[in-house]
């Protein structure tokens, strides 16, 4: 008995069947070719051409012609098969060749609606490192009809002209990398350049169907090559052929690809020497997974600057022939010193020579200048794609790089955005701020959430609080400030931080009455004078010195407020302890006395220094401040608000010196001293939250302690432990210096006190 | 009336029925909520790696509890010579290189054929990754760092004296120095008479030996008896190969770089050690893929062969690098090295997307890379 089903049923199975023998087989001969093409470099380069030659072509190309439709393919296997070059260049030819064969297949099969086998031909497809191939992975997932469609067949080969565009530039980075290293031989040099060469010229055919206008012919010719001459120059020769190379890759980039990718090009320039920091120490890797990378932020560095070389040509070409090849250099000079442990100094300078050429030559830096909101609106967009990043390898558990990326997202936003927020309106500035590091009760920060390791919910929600306090300070900044309200703001700021000036250096001359005192006075005022000059040349010169500092922003500001607290501590200690205190006057006096008479220069300089030292920390903190407040506005409304305040001050000044001479000594001496101690825990808590802020210290919030924002900025003090212990502790050392001081007295008191009731000695004798 | 139907129908087939059917959609969601449910396939598939998994621990765990016993058999030997290692040497220097020369079979036992061949499973799934830390991979406590963290191994001798302090893993750190001889803290010096008899210069401290034999055989069972009643999930599996499949890329990187080691013992011992960890770590996980590309073949056949071959051409590219080393007596040409290590970086590059592609088609939840915390 016959059924017609059973017909059906054996031919469906013996088309599967084909189907999939024909899978495998496919599959099996393309990787043996390849591992056999593999296998022939590895013999001919350890000089076996015989054996080189076996392997070659025991499984040839033209294996491939069984499996092949597309008349291009057949035309490159036949151009493979040509026996016109070296056995290592003819292995190069054929390993580039393969790729093309594979894409015109995988584009012929589409075509014809045959999913599988295009799925095949793309599997088949050698990838690039860094390939992010998925995206188009599920356009052959579909039904057989909307997998042919002509614009899908677009996106195939745009897509395959990337990864080999990729592809070439990695193997240019290699080949000028073992040239570099003096490892490269004449093998090595035919090999790849003939498969760079191959690769690169992509079939006019591919580029039609990918929508790319077809590139006009250029010859191109072989790397120069002689055995015996420096490494140096055989990787120069491999710059220049790379030259010719890039010239003839197709510009597959959008304007929104090269505004991003020049972007993070600086960005990883500047993220390197960190890396190489955190990675390596004396010459000895600390931490694995930092060494390493910082070659792959070099890598991917080199890698960006091959990818944007084409653009670069068309829209600068003046600054591309003048550093393009300076760039290239420094860049594989910094592949190379990594890798052989070279001093921090060495690789921060490499990386910093390209973000300057970069800067200057072709305006690319981390954050753009520009319109003011566009940098808003920029760096706000560069913070939350540094927290989305952030957010992801927290997502998978890469702590270290989550870190990485926090910081960041915080320096950019603590460059562009928190100094323009925060005379605006400082809570928002301060909340936003700690959202980055250590939050607030019942909604803590990232950088402390990360540190626990805390739950992924919360750890969430601190990114979108953070983001929503981005999204606000954006919002606030968007209205522009008025000229009256940017010179209040000058004016505020240098009459704190004059006032600041004014209070040590009233404490400073409380005991330094008399005439005789004169001269001791006029060298700490010339100090001060000083002092002001030098802060006015500050304040010019933060607008160019300054800023090349940035980079090291919190880390700056900590060492310099870590010195203000020393200081302060010094003259607390002058001001409380009594053997301080009449030892520094009984100096002065006798500076002064010396002074009027044959004064030596040091102790005139000591004088200068005492008065210098005291006024520049406020002045110096003030020019930083006011560098702030001009990203707002114009030069004029700061300079009146500054001005207007330092005749506020000095006012202040002259009626607390009048008077004070006026006030009783010891009363003076308290009140002033009173001060100087409130304002030095102010400073010891604010350095704390800055060294906490750049990672010097760690985090511990104190739980259920809500402090309102101005706490903060006017007392220093933040809710952790260390915030707070810090800080009271400093205030116990001095607090408890003064009583032992006091009780110290008391007891010598006591004991001449003692000795003078006691009968005398003799007298008892007598 | 009413009562007497809902007293029929709660007594009837249907509702049993209908009491089943919402277990089974119950069960359902609540599964599908945590992992991607599977196929009779992916069943059969999973069943697969959990076996080889425990019959690989089972070799193990004999090969440690024989360390245990040629462990104490040592102690015994050198405690009749009370602590006079030179004595026991010259006396009875056969015996004890016959338990030295079986404890290091032990060790290829758990280790080089046991451990490492299960480790791309045990590192890149969260229910052993503690285990790999602790026996395989953790580093002293003064090397740490969030991602390479410290072992939690603190070992002591019986009489309470330690060993190590959170200062490495218990195979590299305590075990193979000690066996082999390469750290001072572990071992004793012989002197010139008993050296030359036994044809080496140190002997291990047995109390060493024991409390690291006690505590291989002790976190052996533990990982078995973990094993055993592990419930393995496709996205688990296909987790471990994306996050340990690039770790190879490294491992070659310290291959290349060992060839150039001025010290060429040195350079060699790293050389053959790399080897045999990418042996190790890419045999497992080839069994993993395996498993797992019947399911994928369904959907996309180039994809499954592909992957198939990358995983075959990988171990065969491994032991190519191997004959290659050997053939030339440890002489390769620069050239060679450095093409060497191109095409196995160009091997991983090439097979990390296809494990993502792979996630993809088959729509699988891609773990979060296993780690400590």
């Amino acid at each position: 008995m016959k059924y017609p089903g059973h017909h059906f049923v054996a031919c469906a199975v013996a088309l599967l069947l084909a189907i999939s023998t024909g899978h495998a087989a496919l599959s099996g001969d393309f990787n043996t070719i390849e591992e056999n093409l593999n296998e022939g470099l590895l013999d001919a380069y350890a000089g076996d051409t015989a054996k080189a030659q076996v392997s070659v072509s025991s499984q040839g190309i033209a294996a491939l012609s069984s499996y092949c439709t597309d008349p291009e393919s057949f035309r490159l296997i036949k151009e493979a098969e040509k026996s016109d070059l070296s056995l290592p260049a003819r292995i190069g030819r054929q390993r580039a060749l393969l790729q093309h064969i594979a894409a015109f297949e995988m584009l012929a099969a589409q075509r014809a609606g045959n999913i599988s086998l295009a799925q095949q031909w793309r599997a088949l497809i050698s990838l690039p490192r860094f390939a992010s191939e998925q995206d188009n992975t599920l356009l052959l997932q579909t039904t057989a009809a909307a997998a042919a469609s002509p614009e899908v067949s677009r996106v195939l080969a745009r897509e395959y002209l990337l990864w080999q565009s990729m592809r070439v530039r990695q193997i240019l980075d290699f080949l000028h990398q073992q040239a570099g290293k003096g490892r490269a031989t004449q093998e090595v040099v035919d090999a790849y350049s003939a498969e760079v060469k191959n690769l690169a010229h992509f079939p006019p055919a591919l580029l039609q169907t990918a929508g790319i206008p077809p590139q006009t012919e250029v010859a191109m010719s072989t790397p120069q090559w002689k055995a015996g001459i420096e490494p140096d120059l055989q990787a120069q020769s491999i710059v220049e052929w790379r030259e010719q190379v890039e010239a003839t890759l197709p510009n597959l980039l959008s304007e929104n690809d090269i505004s991003r990718m020049q972007r993070l090009l600086a960005r990883l320039l500047k993220i390197i020497p960190r890396e190489y920091q955190n990675g390596v120490a004396d010459k000895r890797i600390i931490v694995n997974l930092e060494y390493r990378e910082a070659i792959q932020f070099t890598e991917k560095a080199q890698g960006l600057v091959n990818q944007l070389a084409p653009v670069w040509k068309q829209e600068h070409p003046e600054a591309y022939k003048k550093s393009h090849g300076e760039i290239t250099s420094l860049l594989e000079k910094l592949a190379i010193r990594i890798p052989s442990l070279a001093a921090q100094t060495e690789i921060e300078e490499r990386a910093a020579e390209v973000t300057k050429l970069l800067d200057k030559e072709f305006n690319i830096t981390a954050r753009r200048p520009g319109d003011k909101n566009d940098v808003i609106e920029e760096t706000a967009l560069e913070v939350r794609a540094s927290l989305g990043s952030s957010l992801a390898a927290v997502q998978a558990e890469q702590w270290e790089t989550a870190e990485t990326l926090r910081m960041e997202a915080y320096t950019a936003f603590d460059s562009e955005i928190e100094p323009r927020i925060l005379p605006r309106n400082p809570d928002l500035g301060h909340s936003a701020e700690r959202s980055f590091l250590d939050g607030e009760e019942g909604a803590r920060g990232i950088k402390l959430l990360i540190d626990r390791r805390a739950p992924m919910e919360e750890i969430q929600a601190a990114y979108e609080r953070c983001i929503n306090l981005l999204d606000q300070s954006v919002e606030v900044l968007k209205v522009s400030v008025s000229p009256t309200t940017i010179t209040v703001t000058a004016f505020g700021i240098v009459s704190r931080e004059g006032l600041e000036a004014v209070v040590i250096l009233t404490a400073l001359l409380a005991g330094l009455r008399g005439a005789e005192q004169t001269s001791t006075r006029r060298g700490i005022a010339q100090g001060a004078i000083l002092a002001l000059i030098a802060t006015a040349l500050t304040f010019w010169l933060s607008r160019t010195i300054i800023t090349s500092l940035t980079q090291y922003g919190e880390r700056l500001e900590s060492v310099v407020s870590i010195l203000a607290v020393i200081i302060l501590l010094i003259v607390t200690n002058w001001v409380f302890h009594k053997f301080y205190w009449a030892g520094w006057n009984s100096r002065l006096r006798s500076l002064s006395k010396s002074a009027t008479g044959v004064s030596p220069r040091w102790e005139w300089l000591a004088l200068l220094g005492v008065g210098f030292l005291t006024v520049y920390r406020e002045g110096f903190e003030t020019a930083l401040f006011l560098q702030s407040l001009l990203l707002e506005g114009n030069i004029q409304a700061v300079v009146l608000g500054g001005v207007a305040a330092c005749f506020f001050i000095g006012g202040i000044g002259l009626l607390t010196f009048r008077y004070g001479v006026k006030l009783p000594y010891r009363k003076m001496l308290v009140f002033t001293g009173l001060l100087v101690v409130s304002i030095m825990v102010t400073f010891v808590g604010s350095t704390v939250r800055l060294f906490q802020t750049v990672g010097w210290l760690p985090i511990h919030p104190i739980p259920h302690l809500h402090l309102p924002n101005w706490v903060g900025l006017w007392f220093g003090l933040y809710p952790s432990w260390e915030g707070i212990l810090i800080p009271f502790a400093t205030l116990a050392y001095v607090g408890g210096a003064w009583l032992f001081t006091r009780w110290s007295s008391f007891r010598r008191q006591r004991r001449i006190e003692a000795e003078q009731t006691a009968p005398h000695p003799l007298a008892a004798r007598i | 009336m009413k009562h007497t139907f809902f007293s029929k129908f709660l007594t009837s087939r249907y509702s049993i029925c209908c009491l089943g059917i919402f277990l089974i959609a119950l069960s359902t969601s609540l599964r599908a909520e945590n992992s991607t449910p599977n196929t009779a396939e992916t069943d059969k598939a999973l069943r697969e790696i959990k076996s080889f998994l425990v019959t690989k621990l089972i070799s193990m765990d004999a090969a440690a509890h024989d360390f245990v016993k040629n462990a104490d058999a040592y102690e015994q030997l050198l405690d009749g010579y009370k602590g006079d290692y030179n004595r026991a040497a010259m006396e009875r220097g056969p015996e004890l290189m016959h338990l030295i020369a079986k404890m290091q079979e032990d060790y290829h036992g758990y280790h080089n054929n046991g451990y490492e061949t299960i480790e791309g499973i045990t590192a890149g799934s969260k229910n052993f990754v503690e285990y790999d830390n602790y026996l395989d991979a953790g580093v002293p406590k003064a090397d740490a760092s969030t991602d390479s963290p410290y072992s939690t191994l603190i070992l002591k001798t019986k009489s309470g004296h330690i060993i190590s302090d959170r200062n490495g893993n218990l195979f590299h750190y305590v075990n193979e120095p000690t066996l082999w001889g390469t750290k001072m803290q572990f071992i004793e010096k012989l002197n010139p008479a008993a050296s030359e008899k036994l044809g080496i210069k140190y002997l291990p401290k047995p109390e060493v030996v024991t409390a690291a034999a006690q505590e291989t055989a002790r976190k052996i069972d533990e990982l078995l008896a973990k094993a055993k009643v592990w419930q393995p999930t496709i996205d688990e599996c296909v987790g471990a190969l994306v996050w340990m499949t690039p770790t190879l890329n490294g491992y070659f990187d310290d291959w290349s770089a060992s060839r150039y080691d001025p010290v060429a013992a040195a350079g060699r011992y790293v050389a053959e050690s790399r080897v045999v960890d990418m042996r190790g770590i890419m045999s497992s996980l080839q069994i993993v893929c395996n498993a797992i590309l019947p399911e994928l073949r369904k959907k996309n056949p180039g994809l499954a062969d592909q992957l198939k071959h990358e995983y075959e051409g990988i171990m065969s590219f491994i032991a190519r690098v191997e004959s290659r080393d050997k053939a030339s007596g440890g002489k390769m040409s620069i050239a060679e090295i450095e093409e060497m290590a191109y095409q196995a970086k160009a091997l991983t590059d090439q097979i990390a997307p296809h494990l993502k592609q792979m996630v993809q088609i088959l729509g699988l939840k891609l773990p979060r890379k296993p780690t400590l915390a």
